[in-house]
Order: structure tokens, then C-alpha cells, then sequence
């Protein structure tokens, strides 16, 4: 059983990617900015607003898989059930709270003046972000059976990685709105080194650590990574493009150049890491199934072929 | 109440009557199955072998993933212990399929909701046995409540030391195996 | 294997169907094709209406006809062969027992040709004729329940009977111990206590070291040899050569595994043999084989006890098949023309008329001559060929998919194709019916009453009724038959109006006071006669000495040896050394598998999902010899032909042995010439030889078991 998870495909790892993006480069800035910083304070409009898009364009990323999408709504049903609509709740809170918090940048809004209510939706905003990019992990880990996912550090991870390309995110954002070469910037590049090195060190890590799981699956995921179907996505696109190269740029150049460079490289090895995590996750094989079955599309395929040569044949016998 | 099934592999040959006519009875199509049999071997070195047949449905998890997972609660447990899918509800996230440990559901492509095997509640409810029970030439399926320890089903499962499949995953299934 | 089913009908339509529970075979149970008969019912490539071909015969230019101008002019067209070639020049083909065919004997009897063939030697009938010879009718009806072990040899049950594989495990459950005789690690043997991993087609080799072992060890039933039996002593001398050494070189099977295995067979009592149709196809030999196999159970005492094999006998009141075929209207002119009957003499006239003679005495019945008495299949599918002894002009192919299922398909090709005119009643547009001037559109067993008695042979029977008249224009075999025969002047012999109107008559003697058919079906369903076991002690066996025969005098009154022998394997290195080399592995061509039944339900979708293509076994060991991956297509190739399969790897077989499936041919591939639905593209048929020298003596079985062959990789996608 060399199959991959093929349920969740490449468009959850975008909303998981965005979503954890947007909300990383948020809450950095929301956060600086409560803290005084004047740099955060005169872009965060810019960043809540870019943050709310991600999460937008996620959420209907999300939506877009559903098969019933008139009634996605009934995704939030259970919230404190289920972790899918925990996260489906804390999303739709999220969105609008982001949107309310850039409000207040825009001095043709009204409420601009109202510092305490930016502080309250500040405050709310950050929360329900942190659990917003958390949960992910947590989900994946619910997955009984898929134990490549079943390690508590995925969340880790998928935090690191998030916060990572948040602050990836956040420097095109500066360089493209002039800030670049500004010291908030250099130390979010700063940041997002030591993001990266530890990027660099828990993600072989955590392959390394399911490659010697008990759970036979957990290997099979890891090995798929390691030097199976997926190793040349993830050495390459995730830890060396993604991890090891921009941490190299952006250690020996500062340039707005460099900077662009190597963010654009952290962005896109935030997409590999997701794509391969998603998939690699094997379900523990039933027995019987280390024979390659025909796939679900090929019968579809063949029954749909069949089926028309039975009516194209049905016409030549039942001819006048 | 707890409908529970009971396999026996010892008899089992693997015949995929119980897929077709489980096809049949639910007017699935030809792609998707409820009821998948597989061959397990065989296993050794020509003339030393071992080999089985394994049918596997959805296994009524009394701890079901697919329940606790499903957000929209289009995937419920009955009062009679059979995991049951609101086709109403569900908004076809797959998430209970992300989660499902032994891989039974699939996504119905024409109605786009995720099925699996239902233990023919309609069938049961009517005081009849499952489609695939029925089907089974060589009587290896039986179904039966788990809660009556007079039923066969539990006799059966006792004198032969019957075991889900996968138990250390830990989701309580209601469906019971007897291993060759 | 005749499971009962429900139909619900709605409007005249069915609606539903399941297995019937009352059953006493399947018990409610259905198998994946009983599970899916309404596909069958309802698809749209059935035949629906009379078809003719209007182009080249291949070219699939066909017409839709009437009935009466079909049946017009097939019988005109018979009538003036008849004339121009005598009516031996009119074959039949059928496949196995389908359908009405006392009708098809009645017919041929009537119109005087003795040529009607199925694939009777290689299913059933080798064994069953061996053993009628033996004590007077076949023991085929195992009594698993009581036995004590149950030796299942070269059959799969698991595989080909279920309901019978639910009575072995339920056996074995209870302690039966079973002991399976299978080259191939079969369903079956994968559930028995002990498997004998036989070399393909030695199987007669390891009864008759049986036979040494049992007899050397004084491990035979005395009591009932000296009392019921003839011939023992000089089986006794005859064996003395066969020891388990001498077998092991042959078989593959360590002597102490022979010794113990015949030791727990002939220390079990009682004990059955369940032999199934591996052993009718060894080619030459297989009657041999059978006669060894006949003998083991007669000496230790199995014969017609409780729990052993137990011998049915006609059914004593109901008319039986035999009765219905007017054999006696065959004139003996038309006998002695039967193609192959100067050769193969068991199961054609010259046996058949021995035969009938030692049951009438004992049974006051016969066996059926459709089946028990027919032409050779390779014989007539020569002379269709060639002209040779004589022309065979015209045949009647019905409930048979010739191409594939008869040995060297491409012969059957040419033979078909030189045919002055070829009728073919079928379900299907099959590869031979794309070959014929007419296709008739046939009633399936839900559109008309079937009555069950197993080729004819079992002391019961088992009726049902028809669910619906039949759709479009189709029509039942008998039917068929009988209009037929109304247009060839045999309007006096086909008194009933409907199947039904026969069936009654044919109940009638049973007395059980029912006014119709229907209300048979309704109130019995079934007769089962009163059984009696040793009724060779009761009634003397149906033989010239009246005993049971260890050296049967029917044999040697044919003028074969009446004892036990050996035969060298028809295809072996030891009896085709020049081809040794070059064909140095071993190809098992046949074995039932789940969902198919021989060449049928390619086109019935859900189960063509199950197995989209054909399917080769190999060992693993071999597959990396030839860096074959499992899935691919490779060649499979005997002097006689090549077709490729995909690779299924598997330790099931040995390193040395292939086993590729029978019956495939494509309904959605090109249906007109040459491809004809990709019918020489991996139909193993193709590659297996029907040389009446390789076949088997007695009764013309071609040899599918243990073939000569070779294996490449099929390079391109072609
Ligand atoms: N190499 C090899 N050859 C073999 C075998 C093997 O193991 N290996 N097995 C042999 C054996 S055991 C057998 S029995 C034969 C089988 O030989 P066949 O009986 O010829 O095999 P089928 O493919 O079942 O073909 C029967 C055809 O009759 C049609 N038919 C079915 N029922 C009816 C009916 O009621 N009326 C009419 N008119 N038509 C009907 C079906 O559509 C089908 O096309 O093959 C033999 N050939
Ligand atoms: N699914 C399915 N069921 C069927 C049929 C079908 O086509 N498909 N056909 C029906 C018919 S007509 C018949 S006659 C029966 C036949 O049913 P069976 O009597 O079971 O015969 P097969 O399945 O042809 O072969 C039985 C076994 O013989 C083994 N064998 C092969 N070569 C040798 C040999 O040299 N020696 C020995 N001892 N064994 C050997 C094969 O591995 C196989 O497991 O099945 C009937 N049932
Ligand atoms: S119907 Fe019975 S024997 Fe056949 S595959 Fe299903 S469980 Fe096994
Ligand atoms: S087997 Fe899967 S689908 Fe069935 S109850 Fe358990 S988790 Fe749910
Ligand atoms: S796909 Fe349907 S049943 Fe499954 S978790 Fe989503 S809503 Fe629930
Ligand atoms: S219980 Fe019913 S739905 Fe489930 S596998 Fe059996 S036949 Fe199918
Ligand atoms: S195809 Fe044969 S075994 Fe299957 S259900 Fe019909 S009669 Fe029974
Ligand atoms: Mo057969």
C-alpha cells in the first residue's frame, strides 16, 4: 500500500497555507502594535486587510471542496463537538473581527477615535487567530488511523511554519508598501531566521521521529517523505527551497532584492510542507490490501466506457 | 440494542456476493462499494501457505471518528448502535472519511455525500437480515444484537473468540471477526 | 449449480430477486452472478429478436427477421443437406448442462444424426461413465455430512460450487477431515487440513500408488471385497508396481506424504471422494485416472454407505430425461456414423448401448444419451474442417460458446467459418454467433419453467416456475426445438402446447394429484425419491457380472484394459522430448473462478468490474526471472497457440507452473473479423492442442492440465 491520502487535496493545504499565513502576519503585527511599535501601528491596516483576504479566499477554498456548498453553513453546527467546526466557528469570527480591526485605520471610518474598542477587537481578533492557525494541527491529529499525523508536535510545526511564512508574508508586504530597510523589518527578518533554523530542525525531526514510530503507517508516511514518492517535493521544495536557502539569503543579504527573493521562496515551501503533509498521512493498511486495487477512477472510467459500448452495441443489434 | 455483525473468515471464500448484492440492494454504483472483500495472501514459499478472505464494511464504531468528527452532525449513531449518515446534512467535507481508521467511506460522486454501509437499517427495522448476510453462500456473516447475551451472535463471538479488527485503534467497533 | 430464487414481479415485470430461503441448495444465498440476473435480464445487448446474417458470415451485417422465416428457412436449408449428405452431415455443439436438451436429442434422433456433442469429456462425464461401468451408475452424490474425511480431488468448490463448499466447512467444523488434491493453493485448499501440492496432471499416478499403499497395508474393507466385488486379486498384482517411491517421482509428493495421506483416507471411515472435472481434463489417461480413483473407494468400503459415496440411480416414476429422447429412433445405421465412436468407444454407441443394457436389467432405466453418448468434439470439428470421414455441413450450436470453450480454438474457427449454414440460440452476440447465418434470441431461466436433474441423472428433481413470459421476441430452447421439428415433419412427437404442458406429463407418473404444473411448483416444488443405501446388495450392480467390477468387463468388452493402469501424461517432457526445451514450464488452462462462469457476464458491468481482464498466475519466483510486474500483459504460448494475459504473481502455483483463466473474450472489443470480440487474444483455448492422439482413450477428454509451454513479456502495449 504505497497510495497516498487522497481525500484532502492540494486545495485544503492552500486554505490551511493561507489561512495560516494571514493570521501569523496578523497577529505579529497586532501584536507590535500593541506594544507600541509605530511601524506595525502605521501598516496594520494594510496587514488586516491582507490577512482578511487570505482568510477569505481560504474559507471559500474551503467551501469550494464541499459538495453541498449552499449548505456549508451547517459546517458550524457542532463547535464544541467537532474540532471541524470549532474551526469552522472560530473562522467566522476570525474574518469579520479582522475586518472590523482594520476598520480602524481608515480615517473616513467613523470609530477611528474609539482606542478602547480597537483595543477590544485587538485583543479578540489575536485570540481567536491563535486558535485559528492551532486547530489545523490538532484536526489532522484526530485522524485515528492515519498516525503520521497522530505526534503531538504537528501543531508545532504547523505553528512554526505558519509564523514563518506570516513573517515571509509580512516583509513582501513592507517592501511593496516602502518599508523595507526600516529596522521593524530587519527584525522580523531576523525573526523568521531563527523561525527557519528551527523550521529546518523539527520538520526532519518529526519525519525522522514517525520513521521510527511503532505505528506501521506513521513509517510509511515518513518514508514517503524521506526517499519515497513525495522526498523529492519535500528535500527539495520544503527544506532546502523552502527552509535552508532563504535562511542562507537572508543571513548574507539584506537587500530589498534578497528580502523578496527569499520570502517568495519561504511562501512557496509553506505550500510543499502542506501539499506533502496532507498527503502523505497512509491510513493503516486492512489486510488484503498490499494488492494494488484498480483505483476508484479507473472503474468509474472502464464502467463508464463499457456502458457506452453496451448502447453503441445495443443499436447495431437492435437495427431494423 | 446494539446491532452488531459477526464474519467468519474461517469460511469466507471470497466470493464478493455480499459487495454485488449489498450493490444491488442499495442501488449503488458500480464504483462504490459498501462491502469490500479482499484476499490476504497468500503468504509463504510454494507448497508452505496461509491465505484468507477478509470482507470489510463500515465497523459501527461505539467511539466512531466519523461522528465525533462529522461538523455537521450528518454522521450520528442510532439508538440501536448502527452509525448512520443524514444525507440531508452532509455538506460532503470529507472529513469523516479523513478520519475513518479503516477506510469504508466513500464520497456517492452523483449526490455528492459521503455513504458507506448502513447495516440495511431499513431491512433490520423490518425484522429482516442484512442483504449481504442473506447473500452469503457459505453462512459466514451474521448479524445480530451484541447486547443480548443470549442472541447467537454473542454465543458465537464468545465460543469462538471473536475480535474487530483493529481494536487497539480504539473506536469500539460492533463488527466482530473470526480469524482463520 | 441451480440455486432457488424469489422473483417479485410487478406489471409484469421483475422487480427483484432474491434467493429463496426454502432452498435446499443455497438456502437463500446467492453468488455474485445470482446477485445481479436482473443485469442479465434486462441488458441491452441480450438477443432480443431473430437475427440473420445478410454479409459475410464475421462481418456483422445481420437482419432482424421473423421467427417463421427463420425457422422456415433453417429447416429448409437442413432438409436439403439432409438429402445431398445424409443427415450425419447435421452436428450440434452445446456447452454445459444449461437448458432443456432431451429436446436437442429428440430432434437429432428424430432427423437421424448421431453427431450431437458438448463438452461432456471434460466435464463430468469421463468419471461418471467410469464409474457406471464400475457398479452401475455414478456415486456422485457425496454424503459429507457423516464422513470421517473427505478427499477433494482436483476440484474447488470454494471456487466453483458454494453451497457445496459451505457443506465441506461445516464438515470440517464437526471434524471432517478434508484432504485436497490441487496443483494450485485453491480457495479450497487453503481451507483444508491437508493439501497435496500435486505436480499438473499426475494424478494418476498418486491414486494408484494409493491403491499400493492401501492394499500392502492390509488397509482395505476384506469383509465387502471378498462379498460385493470381482476382480480384486488381479488388482492386487496390477498395483504391486505403483509403490509411493515410484509416484513421488511423478507427483511431486514425497512418498511418506502418499503413504499417509492414502493411510488417513482408507483409515477414515466413512470417507468420501469429491473428484471434480481436473481430473476429466487430463487428456490421455483421464478415464485411467478415474478407474483408479473408482477403485479406492470400492475397496475400502465407501461405496453407497452412509457418509460415503452414495449412488443415486434414476428417479423411479418421474420421466426422465432419457426416456424423453427417442433413442431407439435412431437407426443403427446413423449409430455406427457417430464421429470419434470407432475411437473413443466409452462414451459414444458402442459403450453407451452396454451401458443402457446393464442398467435397464438393474434400474429399468438408462442414463441420458445427450452427454453419456455423443460424437467426439474434436472429431466433428475436423470433419466440419475438412470433409473428413465425411462432410459435416450444418450445425446447431445452443446453450455453447464454441470458440472458447473447445480446445484449439482456431481449428473450431475453421471449422465453423466452412459450415454450409450455422444456427446459433444464444443470450448474446458471442464470438461464434458473430460466425452464424442465424442468431435466435433464447429465454432465460426467468422467462421460462426449469426443472432441475442434474444432466439427467439424480434421483430428484427441483421445479420453478417463470417469473415473466419471455421479453421481446425470445423463445425457450424446447420451444426452439420443437418448431424446429414441426417444420422437419416430426409434428406427432412434440405433443405439448407449452414447457409447462411437458413438464406436467413428465410429473405425471409421480402421482401427486396436481392439475398443472404451476400447482406442482406451488404445493412441491420438489420430489427427492426414497433412497436406499447398498443397493448393491438390494438390486445387484447395474454390470455383466452383477457385482461391483474392480476390472470392469464393459472396458474389456470395448476392448480396453479393464484394470487400473498407468498412462504417461500426454504433454511431458517423457512423451514430447523434442519440444522439452523450448516449452519448459507447465500451464494449467482452466479452474472456476469468482465472478465468471466460463465465457459468460463479460458484458454484465458489475461483475466485469470485478475481473476487467484475464488473469495468468505465476510464481514470484518466476516473475522476477522474467522481470514480469504483476498486472502486465505477457504471452503465453504452447505449440498450438499464444495469447496474453495480465500477470497475477502469486506463491500459489509452483515456480514451474502457470495457471491462466478459461472463457475470456471481449464484448466491448471489435466485433466483426478478425478480431470477433478479441476472441484469439486471451482465450487459452488458443493454445490448447485437441490432437485426438493426446485425448483421452476412452472418452476423447482433450487434455487442459498440465500442458507444455512458455512465457515472454508482451512488449509494447499491443
Ligand atoms: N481450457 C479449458 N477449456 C474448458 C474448460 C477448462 O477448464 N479449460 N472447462 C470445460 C467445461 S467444464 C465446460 S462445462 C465447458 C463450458 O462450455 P460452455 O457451456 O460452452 O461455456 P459457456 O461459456 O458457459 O457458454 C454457454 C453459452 O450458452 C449461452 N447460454 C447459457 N444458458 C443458455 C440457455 O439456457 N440456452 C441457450 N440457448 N443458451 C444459453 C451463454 O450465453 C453462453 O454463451 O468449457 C470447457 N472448456
Ligand atoms: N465460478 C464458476 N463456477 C463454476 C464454473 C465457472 O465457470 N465459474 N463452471 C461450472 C462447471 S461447468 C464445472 S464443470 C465446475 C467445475 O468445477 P471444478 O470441478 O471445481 O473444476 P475446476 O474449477 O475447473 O478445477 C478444479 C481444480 O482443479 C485444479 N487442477 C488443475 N490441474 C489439476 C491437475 O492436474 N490435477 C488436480 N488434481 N487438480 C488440478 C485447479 O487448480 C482447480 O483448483 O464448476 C462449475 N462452477
Ligand atoms: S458472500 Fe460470504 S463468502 Fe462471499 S465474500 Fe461475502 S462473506 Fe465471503
Ligand atoms: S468504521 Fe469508519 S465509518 Fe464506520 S463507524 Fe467506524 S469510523 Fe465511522
Ligand atoms: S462529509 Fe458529510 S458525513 Fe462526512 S464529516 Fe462531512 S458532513 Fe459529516
Ligand atoms: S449490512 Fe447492508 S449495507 Fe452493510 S454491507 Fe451488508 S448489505 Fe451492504
Ligand atoms: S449463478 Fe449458480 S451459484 Fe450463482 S446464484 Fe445462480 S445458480 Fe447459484
Ligand atoms: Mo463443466
Amino acid at each position: 500500500m504505497e497510495k497516498q491520502q487522497e481525500h484532502w487535496g492540494s486545495l485544503p493545504a492552500w486554505y490551511l497555507f493561507l489561512a495560516a499565513m494571514g493570521t501569523s502576519m496578523f497577529i505579529i503585527v497586532a501584536v507590535t502594535d500593541m506594544l507600541g511599535n509605530q511601524i506595525s501601528a502605521q501598516i496594520n491596516g494594510w496587514v488586516s486587510l491582507v490577512s482578511f483576504a487570505m482568510s477569505s479566499v481560504g474559507a471559500m477554498l474551503l467551501m469550494l471542496e464541499l459538495t453541498h456548498k449552499t449548505k456549508g453553513y451547517l459546517i458550524i453546527a457542532r463547535p464544541f463537538a467537532s474540532i471541524l467546526s470549532f474551526g469552522g466557528v472560530i473562522q467566522s469570527l476570525y474574518i469579520p473581527l479582522v475586518l472590523v480591526y482594520a476598520s480602524f485605520f481608515f480615517n473616513f471610518i467613523p470609530w477611528v477615535g474609539l482606542v478602547w474598542l480597537k483595543m477590544i477587537v485587538a485583543c479578540l481578533a489575536i485570540l481567536t487567530g491563535l486558535l485559528y492557525v492551532s486547530y489545523a494541527g490538532i484536526e489532522l491529529g484526530e485522524a485515528k488511523g492515519r498516525a503520521f499525523w497522530n505526534g503531538g508536535g504537528l501543531t508545532c510545526l504547523f505553528l512554526i511554519n505558519g509564523a514563518a511564512t506570516g513573517m515571509a508574508a509580512l516583509i513582501l508586504l513592507m517592501i511593496i508598501l516602502g518599508y523595507d530597510g526600516q529596522a521593524y523589518t530587519l527584525a522580523i527578518k531576523d525573526l523568521s531566521v531563527a523561525l527557519l533554523i528551527a523550521q529546518a530542525i523539527t520538520v526532519p525531526g518529526y519525519v525522522l521521529g514517525m520513521r521510527l514510530s511503532s505505528a506501521e503507517e506513521a513509517r510509511q508516511g515518513a518514508d514517503k517523505l524521506w526517499r519515497g514518492d513525495l522526498s523529492r517535493s519535500f528535500w527539495v521544495g520544503v527544506i532546502t527551497l523552502g527552509t535552508v536557502v532563504p535562511v542562507i539569503i537572508n543571513l548574507l543579504f539584506s537587500s530589498e532584492y534578497s528580502l523578496s527573493l527569499s520570502s517568495a521562496l519561504i511562501l512557496f515551501g509553506g505550500i510543499f510542507f502542506r501539499v506533502d503533509f496532507l498527503r502523505a498521512a497512509v491510513r493503516a493498511a486492512l489486510p488484503g490490501e498490499e494488492r494494488d486495487e484498480p483505483s476508484r477512477k479507473e472503474i468509474v472510467e472502464l464502467a463508464a466506457t463499457l456502458e457506452s459500448r453496451w448502447q453503441e452495441k445495443a443499436r447495431w443489434l437492435n437495427r431494423e | 440494542m446494539h446491532w452488531g455483525l459477526l464474519i467468519n473468515l474461517k469460511k469466507c471464500v471470497g466470493c464478493q456476493a455480499c459487495t454485488i448484492a449489498c450493490q444491488n440492494e442499495n442501488a449503488l454504483p458500480s464504483d462504490l462499494k459498501y462491502c469490500k472483500v479482499a484476499k490476504v495472501g497468500p503468504h509463504g514459499r510454494y507448497p508452505n501457505l496461509t491465505s484468507y478472505n477478509i470482507t470489510v464494511g463500515c465497523m459501527h464504531c461505539e467511539d466512531a471518528p466519523c461522528v465525533d468528527g462529522c461538523p455537521t452532525g450528518a454522521s450520528h449513531h442510532r439508538v440501536d448502535g448502527i452509525v448512520a449518515i443524514d444525507p440531508e446534512k452532509c455538506v460532503g467535507c470529507l472529513f469523516c472519511m479523513l478520519v475513518c481508521p479503516y477506510g469504508v467511506r466513500q464520497l456517492n460522486d452523483e449526490k455528492g455525500v459521503v455513504e458507506k454501509c448502513t447495516m440495511c437499517c431499513e431491512r433490520l427495522d423490518e425484522g429482516r437480515v442484512t442483504r449481504c448476510v442473506e447473500t452469503c453462500q457459505l453462512q459466514a456473516r451474521l448479524v445480530g444484537d451484541l447486547d443480548d447475551p443470549e442472541s447467537e451472535i454473542v454465543k458465537q463471538i464468545h465460543k469462538q473468540n471473536a475480535q474487530p479488527l483493529y481494536h487497539h485503534l480504539g473506536t469500539k467497533p460492533s463488527v466482530y471477526y473470526i480469524m482463520p | 449449480m441451480n440455486c432457488g430464487m424469489l422473483a417479485t414481479v410487478e406489471d409484469g415485470v421483475v422487480t427483484k430477486l432474491v434467493g429463496d430461503p426454502e432452498h435446499p441448495f443455497n438456502l437463500g444465498a446467492q453468488c455474485p452472478r445470482g446477485a445481479s440476473a436482473l443485469d442479465h435480464l434486462n441488458h441491452p445487448n441480450r438477443i432480443n429478436y431473430p437475427l440473420k446474417q445478410v454479409g459475410k458470415r464475421g462481418a456483422g451485417q445481420f437482419k432482424r427477421v421473423s421467427w417463421k422465416e427463420a425457422l422456415d428457412d433453417i429447416a429448409a436449408r437442413l432438409a436439403v443437406l439432409k438429402e445431398e449428405y445424409g443427415a450425419e452431415t447435421i452436428a450440434t455443439t452445446g456447452g454445459t448442462n444449461r437448458t432443456d436438451d432431451f429436446a436437442r436429442r429428440r430432434f437429432f434422433n428424430l432427423i437421424g444424426s448421431p453427431n450431437v456433442v458438448h463438452t461432456a469429456p471434460v466435464c463430468w462425464i469421463p468419471n461418471f461413465l467410469t464409474e457406471s461401468a464400475s457398479y452401475g451408475w455414478a456415486a456422485f452424490d457425496p454424503e459429507i455430512a457423516g464422513a470421517r474425511c473427505v478427499v477433494v480431488w482436483g476440484h474447488n468448490p470454494g471456487s466453483s460450487y458454494l453451497p457445496e463448499m459451505r457443506g465441506l466447512l461445516q464438515a470440517k467444523a464437526n471434524g471432517t477431515k478434508i484432504i485436497v488434491i490441487d496443483p494450485i493453493y485453491s480457495e479450497t485448499a487453503s481451507k483444508a487440513e491437508l493439501w497435496l501440492p500435486i505436480k499438473p496432471g499426475s494424478d494418476n499416478a498418486l491414486a494408484l500408488a494409493w491403491l499400493n499403499v492401501i492394499i500392502n497395508e492390509g488397509l482395505f474393507d476384506y469383509k465387502f471385497v471378498a462379498e460385493w466385488t470381482v476382480g480384486f486379486d488381479e488388482l492386487s498384482d496390477r498395483v504391486q508396481e505403483y509403490t509411493p517411491e515410484w509416484a513421488a517421482e511423478k507427483t511431486g509428493i514425497s512418498p511418506e506424504l502418499i503413504a499417509e495421506s492414502a493411510r488417513i483416507y482408507a483409515m477414515s471411515k466413512p470417507a468420501c471422494i469429491q473428484w471434480g472435472v481436473a481430473t476429466d481434463q487430463l487428456g490421455k489417461g483421464s478415464t485411467a485416472s478415474a478407474q483408479a480413483r473408482v477403485a479406492l473407494r470400492i475397496i475400502c468400503g465407501n461405496l453407497d454407505v452412509p457418509g460415503g459415496d452414495v449412488m443415486p440411480g434414476p428417479h423411479p416414476t418421474f420421466v426422465t430425461d432419457w426416456e424423453m429422447e427417442l433413442n431407439e429412433m435412431l437407426p443403427e445405421v446413423q449409430r455406427n456414423k457417430q464421429l470419434g465412436s470407432e475411437k473413443f468407444k466409452l462414451n459414444s454407441w458402442p459403450g453407451y448401448k452396454l451401458l443402457t443394457e446393464n442398467m435397464l436389467r438393474v434400474w429399468g432405466k438408462s442414463i441420458p444419451a445427450e452427454w453419456f453418448c455423443e460424437a467426439n468434439p474434436s472429431r466433428v470439428f475436423r470433419a466440419m474442417a475438412t470433409g473428413k470421414p465425411y462432410p459435416v455441413k450444418a450445425c446447431i450450436v445452443l446453450a455453447n460458446n464454441p470458440l472458447v470453450s473447445y480446445a484449439n480454438s482456431k481449428l473450431v474457427y475453421k471449422a465453423l467459418k466452412n459450415l454450409d449454414l450455422l444456427v446459433v440460440m444464444e443470450y448474446w452476440m458471442t464470438p461464434s454467433a458473430m460466425l452464424a447465418d442465424y442468431v435466435l434470441p433464447v429465454a432465460s431461466w426467468l422467462e421460462r419453467p426449469v426443472m432441475t436433474t442434474t444432466y439427467g441423472v439424480s434421483d430428484w428433481l427441483i421445479a420453478s416456475e417463470r417469473a415473466i413470459e419471455p421479453l421481446y421476441e425470445r423463445k425457450t430452447d424446447f420451444d426452439f426445438w420443437k418448431e424446429l421439428g414441426y417444420r422437419m415433419g416430426q409434428v406427432e412427437y412434440w405433443p405439448w402446447e407449452t414447457d409447462e404442458d411437458m413438464f406436467k406429463y413428465r410429473l405425471d407418473p409421480i402421482d401427486l394429484g396436481v392439475d398443472s404444473y404451476e400447482e406442482f411448483v406451488q404445493y412441491y416444488r420438489m420430489h427427492f425419491a426414497d433412497r436406499e443405501y447398498r443397493k448393491y446388495q438390494t438390486r445387484g450392480g447395474a454390470t455383466l457380472s452383477g457385482k461391483i467390477e474392480l476390472k470392469i468387463s464393459l472396458f474389456e468388452q470395448l476392448g480396453y484394459d479393464p484394470l487400473p493402469h498407468y498412462v504417461e501424461r500426454p504433454f511431458s517432457p517423457e512423451t514430447k522430448p523434442e519440444i522439452a526445451e523450448q516449452y519448459p514450464m507447465t500451464l494449467v488452462a482452466g479452474g472456476g473462478f469468482m465472478p465468471f462462469f466460463h465465457s459468460e457476464h463479460k458484458e454484465i458491468t458489475r461483475i466485469r468490474l470485478l475481473r476487467p481482464y484475464p488473469r495468468v498466475t505465476i510464481n514470484p519466483a518466476l516473475a522476477e526471472k522474467f522481470k514480469i510486474e504483476e498486472g502486465e500483459w505477457i504471452w503465453i504460448e504452447t505449440p498450438t497457440g499464444k495469447v496474453k494475459q495480465t500477470a497475477f504473481i502469486s506463491p500459489a502455483v509452483a515456480p514451474d507452473v502457470i495457471q491462466a483463466e478459461r472463457g475470456w473474450w471481449f464484448p466491448e472489443k471489435e466485433v466483426t473479423e478478425p478480431s470477433l470480440m478479441g476472441v484469439f487474444d486471451s482465450n487459452i483455448n488458443v493454445c490448447v492442442d485437441d490432437d485426438p492422439d493426446t485425448c483421452d482413450e476412452l472418452c476423447g477428454s482433450f487434455c487442459s492440465r498440465g500442458i507444455m509451454c512458455r512465457i515472454s513479456k508482451v512488449e509494447e502495449d499491443a
